[in-house]
């Protein structure tokens, strides 16, 4: 009866009830995206920080509501008093706070928090983030517009859509170009292709900002844009940003870049000489076409692809001959794929089966497939689920165990190996990545490469066309090139899109991929900027000396920038394979047989390969596979050790043979000159080696100078990149 | 302490007490639902939980409360609030006469106290650490005695129901409480919590009727790596048995204060261990749960583990039967498992909670255990023969 009375009394008090309830998923987790305190740097590190594990950008709401209310007995919630709370006092630093304060005592956040708190930190069963909307004004920045209102829209699943700015992170990927307030509001400090990404709740959006460099007429090749070639996307976007494509190469560098590219190996000096007094309107296509059907095309690419795939270099003959049979026959790279996720049998006789190869745990497949089948870095949902795209912990855990079902040894599918799925402790489900759960007696590896080499892939056709334009132009339209993802948009989203159709429409031959992006002005442009032009900049001239003095075609845009939109060409340092075969081109007498670095045997000589130019082991991961000369112990080798001193002095060697047949001075310098650069010495550069030469007292003195002379050759710049 | 109840606390009385004219009974387990009586402006969880030696009364707590109630129908008879900001742990002694309580404020500092009981009178507090402490034991075989002279007749009338504390006896009118010696000379326990530290102390109480503060550092022991969870003494043997967010189940030597040995199978947080029942000829056996979804059970005076049992959701508790022939383990899916420790063979499984188990605390007499969760109930389960 007291009871009941007493009921009756506190049930007329007023409740703080009358306040809506706060929900904990999207109203509290995103401040706590916004203050920063799930980041990886933060309390969402794997390890967590200061015994407080947070998911990373709060992917994992229960959990996280878990380590607040409930974890370590709940101590960072005192329902009594909740303002004594730990999750309120450590942000906003009333207690000792390594992070600093997070969030303002009394601003609205805290207030937020406190409401929660004072309600009684109860997860409702609340709304649903469905769609998240990043906009800005004006993602063209023109004249007088260098500020762009950002816009962040959430819709939920009770129909409400609410402008989210003040619980959005936004970060740009140069901090330092664009500028980003608290009211969402981007300064533009530098002209160029800026991206900025927004994170809200679980969903991270991207926006591409372009601000010209210069200020355009209306130019009619943008309005009348017709998608039918590299090019028509390529000048689009240098139209777009106000720049000036550069001149076409000379035609024996020219020959030079295709060569280096297509084969691995310098030109004979013969053949620029032919290819430069050929007056046929196509010996360029010509070229490639002969280059595309030599051997030395199908080695140099094996070598390549091998790389690509990892292949150990102790691993059976077989798997390197079936790559080289697949590049010589014309396999389609869909083909391909196919039969290596599908790949039985004995690994001595069966090329594929190598893809699973004894020892690599399925994890490790996993993580190679999704990194050359689909171009991403599914290894980041390991441990969490990926913070910058939709890959989940059942992708990962899901992906590996398809691979899981495969024994190895000789590869056999027998569906018994399984992989420990880290947030349930239990076997991982077979699961496409993306998409759906597979059943157990599903073909599981069938429905896999099914799903990757689909016509309709949003992932296959565009990894192999990245790499590809990778390779030969010395940067992917999207970086790093296994780093496919909405976050991290293309520099020319158009042109890999219409690459990957063409690529697909061509049964997914890389010879056509190849020949498409080599015929292009974009690849065969020089290597030297556009011709200055007197165009008025319109955003903030660069600050500092020396950036100015990079300009080189009368905007503010650096050798990089006009690189990255190629406007001009990239010198792309040789790989250090390409490097050693050229050192020996160069040295090497013209009758002398020669173990090239880029062949099967070279790749499986360990020690062979290995050079000190080198950074990248056989079989590992070699997304940078070129020259690296900046450790001090490689600029030791290239100054004085037997790297290059052993070849250019060996007996036999050009160098040598040249000295002993007594050629002149202008002879022997363009010989080295066109061996090496595919081109004669200039005037000036014959002018002071001819001084070189003639100040020489003694014979002893005239082979130190003629070595110092090929020394510096194959030290230059010109000799280590592909211009 | 004042009667200067808040709101929430006039609420959450009154639920109280609207529910102890309650009986929920189902065929498993007789339950208070505490949750939906705490009323809807705090999430209490159950951070600590014993049953009275004599069996009559299980004491349960979270935040500073304190509830004690009826063993045989969960029936609230007496709420307290401790002088500590957030309890985690409280034990009984083995005379039944006094209750130790651990706790402290979070970040700040962590709190020990003892109450007699059950009368439920602070004889003695202290702080030490500097954050909270998750668990406390008595260490000295025979724990610190009490001895009453009697409670007014007014509080032996009440028979505890509620004990209105205005009505608490005046200075001069409390009985003499006398923390007396044990045999070896000292009332001696233990604490840990999240400093990552293990404390021995003495508890200094002697002929002074006010309650004692005073306490004599016996012993830091240091070795875990994060925060210790809870700290139990291994059967007879002078042995302090530890584990901690760090994986690792440690034991110290009482006397020496130095790590006997290190456990470290875990492959995550260990959140609980308790022992074995003291069994005849048998050497003395240790439970432990963690993070990584196994029971464990050790010989911790050989440092062996003798067998592991993988459950379906990270163990948050343990405790043992009277008989010590289960191990009984709670989950964060709220279910309740008896495990037969020889044969590792599940006796019964119970979908206990909606929420984490957070305590478990066996009857000293009957098959029942009591059973406190993260929403704040308490339920008692009855295990199967």
């Amino acid at each position: 009866m007291f009871a009941s009375i007493l009921l009756q009394f506190l049930l007329c008090l007023p409740v703080d009830a009358a306040i809506s309830p706060v929900d904990f998923d999207t109203q509290v987790m995103p401040i706590l995206t916004k203050s920063g305190c799930n980041t990886g740097a933060c309390h969402g590190a794997a390890a967590g920080r200061g015994g407080f594990f947070l998911s990373l950008y709060g992917s994992r709401p229960d959990d996280d509501y878990d380590q607040i209310v409930r974890a370590m007995e709940g101590r960072r919630i005192d329902a009594e008093r909740p303002e004594l709370s730990l999750i309120l006092q450590k942000p906003t630093e009333q207690l000792s706070h390594e992070g600093g304060t997070r969030i303002e005592l009394d601003g609205p956040d805290h207030q937020t928090l406190l409401t929660w708190l004072n309600q009684g930190a109860r997860r409702i069963n609340g709304r649903r983030l469905t769609e998240f909307d990043f906009k800005a004004d004006n993602s063209n920045a023109e004249e007088g517009n260098q500020v762009v209102q950002l816009h962040a829209l959430a819709s939920f699943d009770d129909g409400t859509v609410e402008p989210v700015v003040p619980w959005t992170v936004f970060s740009a990927n140069d901090p330092s170009a664009v500028e980003i307030s608290e009211s969402g509001q981007a300064t533009i400090l530098k002209a160029g292709r800026h991206v900025i990404l927004a994170r809200y709740l679980d969903r991270v959006a991207a926006l591409e900002l372009l601000a010209p460099f210069r200020i355009n007429q209306q130019n009619a090749a943008v309005q009348n844009f017709t998608p039918d070639s590299v090019d028509a996307f390529v000048d689009r976007k240098i139209q777009q940003l106000g720049l000036q494509s550069g001149p076409p190469a000379d035609e024996a560098p020219i020959v030079r870049r295709l060569s280096l590219d297509l084969t691995g190996r310098l030109p004979q000096p013969a053949d620029v000489d032919s290819f430069v007094a050929s007056s046929a309107a196509d010996k360029t296509e010509q070229l490639i076409d002969d280059l595309l059907r030599s051997d030395h095309f199908v080695e140099f690419w094996t070598f390549r692809l091998a790389g690509a795939l990892r292949v150990p270099g102790n691993s059976p003959p077989v798997y390197y001959a079936w790559i080289r049979d697949c590049l010589k026959n014309e396999v389609p790279f869909d083909e391909m794929a196919r039969q290596l996720l599908l790949a039985e049998g004995e690994l001595q006789s069966n090329g594929p089966a190598n893809f699973y190869p004894a020892g690599v745990q399925p994890k490790a497949t996993a993580e190679l497939a999704s990194n050359i089948f689909l171009g991403i870095q599914l290894q980041c949902a390991n441990c969490h689920d990926h913070p910058l795209d939709q890959w989940t912990q059942d992708d990962y855990h899901g992906l590996a165990a398809i691979f899981a079902t495969v024994s190895r040894g000789p590869v056999v599918a027998n569906g018994s190996g399984y992989v420990i799925h880290p947030q349930t402790g239990e076997a991982a489900i077979p699961k496409i990545p993306g998409g759906r759960f597979l059943s157990e007696d599903s073909p599981h590896r069938e429905k896999l490469a099914d799903w990757v080499t689909a016509a309709d892939s949003p992932y296959f056709k565009k990894a192999i066309v990245n790499r590809t334009w990778n390779y030969l132009m010395g940067r992917g339209l999207v970086e790093p090139i296994d780093d496919l993802r909405s976050t991290n948009p293309a520099t020319h989203p158009e042109l890999l899109n219409w690459l990957a159709m063409d690529f697909g429409n061509h049964q997914h031959s890389l010879r056509h991929l190849i020949r498409t992006v080599c015929l292009s002005n974009a690849y065969q442009r020089s290597c030297s900027p556009p011709t200055a032009t007197n165009n008025k900049s319109t955003t903030k001239p660069a600050k500092s000396e020396t950036e100015q003095n990079v300009f080189a075609d009368g905007s503010n845009a650096s050798p990089t920038e006009l690189a990255q939109f190629y406007c001009v060409a990239t010198a792309k340092l040789l790989n250090p394979a390409v490097f050693h075969d050229a050192v020996n081109d160069v040295c090497e007498s013209d009758n002398t047989p020669r173990e090239r670095h880029v062949s099967y045997a070279a790749y499986r000589n360990s020690d062979f390969a290995r050079t000190p130019v080198g950074r990248c082991e056989i079989g590992e991961d070699c997304s940078v596979d070129q020259v690296a000369i900046k450790d001090l112990a490689v600029q030791l080798a290239f100054v004085n050790g037997e790297l290059l001193n052993d070849p250019i002095r060996k007996d036999g060697g050009a160098l040598t043979t040249a000295i002993s047949s007594k050629i002149g001075t202008e002879e022997l310098v363009n010989l080295f000159f066109r061996r090496a650069y595919s081109r004669t010495a200039s005037a000036r550069e014959l002018k002071f080696w001819t001084k070189q030469f003639h100040e020489a007292t003694s014979p002893d003195e005239s082979k130190l100078i003629a070595e110092d002379f090929l020394w510096s050759i194959l030290t230059s710049n010109e000799f280590l990149t592909n211009h | 302490m004042k009667l200067t109840l808040k709101r929430g606390k006039l609420q959450h009385l009154a639920g109280l007490l609207l529910t102890a004219g309650l009986t929920l009974t189902s065929s498993l387990a007789t339950t208070l639902n505490a949750a939906s009586v705490q009323t809807d402006d705090s999430l209490r969880s159950v951070t600590c939980l014993a049953v009275s030696p004599d069996g009559k009364h299980v004491v349960s707590g979270g935040g500073s409360l304190l509830v004690v109630q009826r063993w045989d129908d969960l029936q609230v008879v007496q709420t307290f609030t401790v002088p500590i900001a957030q309890l985690h742990d409280a034990q009984f002694s083995a005379d039944g006469n006094s209750l130790l309580l651990a706790g402290g404020t979070p970040a700040e500092f962590g709190n020990v106290a003892l109450l007699s009981w059950p009368q439920l009178r602070v004889m003695w507090t202290h702080q030490l650490s500097d954050d909270v402490l998750y668990s406390a034991t008595f260490l000295t075989r025979a724990s610190p005695l009490t001895q009453w002279r009697g409670w007014p007749e007014e509080m032996e009338r009440s028979n505890l129901r509620a004990a209105p504390l205005s009505l608490r006896p005046s200075r001069e009118h409390r009985p003499r409480i006398i923390l007396t010696k044990t045999l070896n000379g000292s009332n001696r326990i233990a604490v840990a919590g999240h400093d990552h530290a293990v404390y021995v102390l003495d508890v200094e109480g002697g002929e002074s009727s006010d309650a004692g503060t005073n306490a004599t550092d016996v012993a830091k022991l240091s070795s875990h790596s994060k925060p210790v969870t809870s700290v139990c003494v291994v059967g007879n043997s002078r042995l302090i048995a530890s584990c901690s967010v760090d994986g690792t189940v440690r034991i110290w030597d009482e006397d020496s204060g130095q790590l006997a040995r290190t456990l470290s199978n875990h492959l995550k947080a260990v959140r609980m261990i308790a022992v074995r029942p003291a069994v005849e000829s048998r050497l003395p056996m240790l439970a432990s749960v963690s993070d990584d979804r196994t029971l464990r059970l050790w010989q911790p005076t050989i440092g062996r583990m003798v067998r592991f049992k993988r459950l379906t959701s990270p163990a948050t508790a343990v405790a043992w039967n009277v008989t010590a022939d289960r191990v009984i383990v709670g989950t964060r899916d709220g279910s309740v498992v008896a495990v037969n420790p020889d044969d590792l063979s599940l006796q019964s499984l119970a979908s206990a909670c909606d929420a984490w188990v957070t305590e478990l605390a066996c009857h000293p007499t009957l098959r029942g255990v009591a059973v406190g969760d993260s929403n704040g109930n308490v339920k008692k389960l009855t295990l199967a023969e």
